[in-house]
């Protein structure tokens, strides 16, 4: 297999993983895409043939980062640029501030109301990176730990906290939704 | 009582729900939860919290990738565009090459203005042109070359019986290629949100849960060559002891029944996984595995008769 074959084949899980850091929604998301695109094409022009396991860890590495340099951008108000990767074009501004409401901060996404999207832009970033890399893309630690270039306890620690801060029940309605402002009444007036 | 091992903190209760905990204090921690129902609360939530994500998230995987995000397969064409446009993207061995092919590109133009002002006629400035733009062509071809190793052309020749083995062979680097996911918790059933992509949605997907098989993952594998009946889609089955084994199916015109089970030895590439591939319904199946001859047939026998009751 070549290169670009193997990093083909990792497109898919880029895509998962790309949605639920990006707006946490598992819909289409060009945002996403253009950030999955511009990680292959990072690591394709590497020009390195590792083994499928080191692809598969410089990929999602290239793609964790390519995700703060994009929230970093949004967060000072400018576009993010992925510099000859060509994908700063296709990348709007989003992502979520990390401890900003998704009303507030995710304005180009669409979001998903559910409990499990809000929750998930609720963590920090560096909580929601642990998390989905351990829960979601079921990485071992030590590999999620390369991919985010720290140390195993420090995974764990972020695992934690991101763990604990989920509500207990995802698939409930969440609170700030369930708090609907009332209907007006209507009168009759003779 | 909770045994010689000193009650487990937050770290432990994580690594044991994601599978990271030592055999020998699984017990302890096992032991710990029956006499703790706050911390069995806890792990639980997480355990749950852990299906919510991945259910949720799971549909994404079987979409088929856009092109647009997917590397392409180098053309020849593309390669003389690359020559003539050197783009950011190019990998440094392109670029050295097609800078090459500039310069004598350049060489010629400016061998040729000599020429022309030193009047030896415009039929010599053709001529050296015409050298020129054969050397970027010959550039351009070595170019594609490098692109395309020699395992490549082997994947995509047209005759049946290579066909087989190309396709054993991808099937093999998907199962390598595929990061088997902890399920713990997994039920023997097939997600109940998991589906074929939109343009595979005649393919059958087997359940194996008979074998002691959960549907762990499913991959497309996209054509490198564009023709979409080279794309592959591939099922991952994981067993609590055994190996992973992948399934993938690749579309075309085979006949209704089953064809021969053609086994493939082990590959060199992994060193370990074999694969057996046969026809049915319209697809060539390739199942790649770790598993001995016996139990791999026997999984593709257990496979076909699933295709064959859906006929």
């Amino acid at each position: 297999m070549s290169l670009r074959a193997d990093l083909n084949l990792i497109a898919p899980r880029l895509r998962r993983c790309a949605r639920a850091l990006t707006c946490a929604f598992p819909g289409p998301s060009e945002a996403a895409d253009a950030l999955v695109g511009a990680a292959l094409r990072q690591v394709f022009a590497g020009g390195a043939s590792p083994p499928p396991h080191d692809l598969e860890i410089e990929a999602y590495a290239a793609l964790v980062l390519l995700n703060r340099e994009r929230v970093r951008a949004v967060e000072l108000g400018g576009a993010p640029s992925h510099g000859a990767h060509g994908a700063s074009a296709l990348i709007k501004a989003g992502g979520a501030r990390a401890d900003g409401h998704p009303h507030e901060t995710l304005t180009h996404f669409p979001v998903s109301n559910d409990t499990l999207s809000s929750a998930l832009l609720g963590l920090k970033l560096e909580e929601r990176e642990a998390l989905l890399l351990v829960v979601l893309e079921g990485f071992p630690y030590s590999r999620a730990a390369r991919i985010l270039k720290i140390s195993r306890s420090i995974l764990i620690a972020r695992l934690g906290r991101a763990r604990d801060k989920l509500p207990a029940n995802l698939l409930a309605e969440p609170a700030w939704r369930r708090e609907r402002p009332h209907a007006p009444h209507l009168r009759l007036v003779k | 009582m909770r045994g010689p091992f000193p009650p487990p903190g937050d770290d432990e209760l994580h690594s044991f729900l994601d599978g990271e905990i030592e055999p020998e204090r699984r017990g302890a921690i096992e032991t710990f939860l029956k006499t703790s129902p706050i911390h069995a609360a806890r792990v639980e939530n997480w355990r749950r919290q852990q299906q919510v994500i991945r259910a949720a998230f799971a549909p994404i995987e079987a979409e088929p990738a856009p092109t647009s995000i997917l590397l392409p397969a180098p053309s020849s064409r593309r390669a003389c565009l690359r020559l003539l446009r050197p783009s950011a993207e190019t990998p440094r061995a392109d670029l050295q090459a097609s800078t090459q092919g500039l310069r004598f590109w350049r060489r010629g133009a400016v061998a040729a203005g000599g020429l022309w002002r030193g009047g030896a006629g415009p039929l010599a400035m053709v001529a050296i042109f015409a050298a020129g733009a054969l050397a970027a062509l010959a550039g351009a071809y070595f170019v594609d070359r490098l692109h395309a190793p020699a395992s490549d052309a082997a994947l995509h020749t047209p005759a049946p019986a290579s066909a087989d083995h190309a396709l054993a062979a991808r099937t093999v680097a998907a199962l390598r290629a595929f990061a088997p996911q902890q399920h713990a918790g997994a039920s023997g059933k097939p997600p109940e949100n998991a589906r074929p992509p939109a343009n595979q949605a005649s393919l059958i997907v087997p359940n194996l849960s008979g074998a002691g098989f959960t549907l762990v993952g499913m991959r497309t594998a996209p054509a490198r060559s564009g023709d979409p009946d080279e794309q592959m889609f591939c099922l991952f089955y994981a067993k609590a002891a055994a190996p992973a084994v992948a399934l993938c199916i690749a579309r075309g015109e085979y006949g209704r029944g089953p064809g021969p089970y053609n086994f493939a030895e082990k590959f060199p590439s992994s060193g370990t996984d074999s694969a057996i591939s046969w026809r049915q319904a319209n697809a060539i199946y390739t199942l790649a595995g770790p598993q001995s001859e016996v139990d791999l047939r026997s999984l593709a026998y257990r496979v076909s008769a699933e295709i064959a009751a859906f006929d």
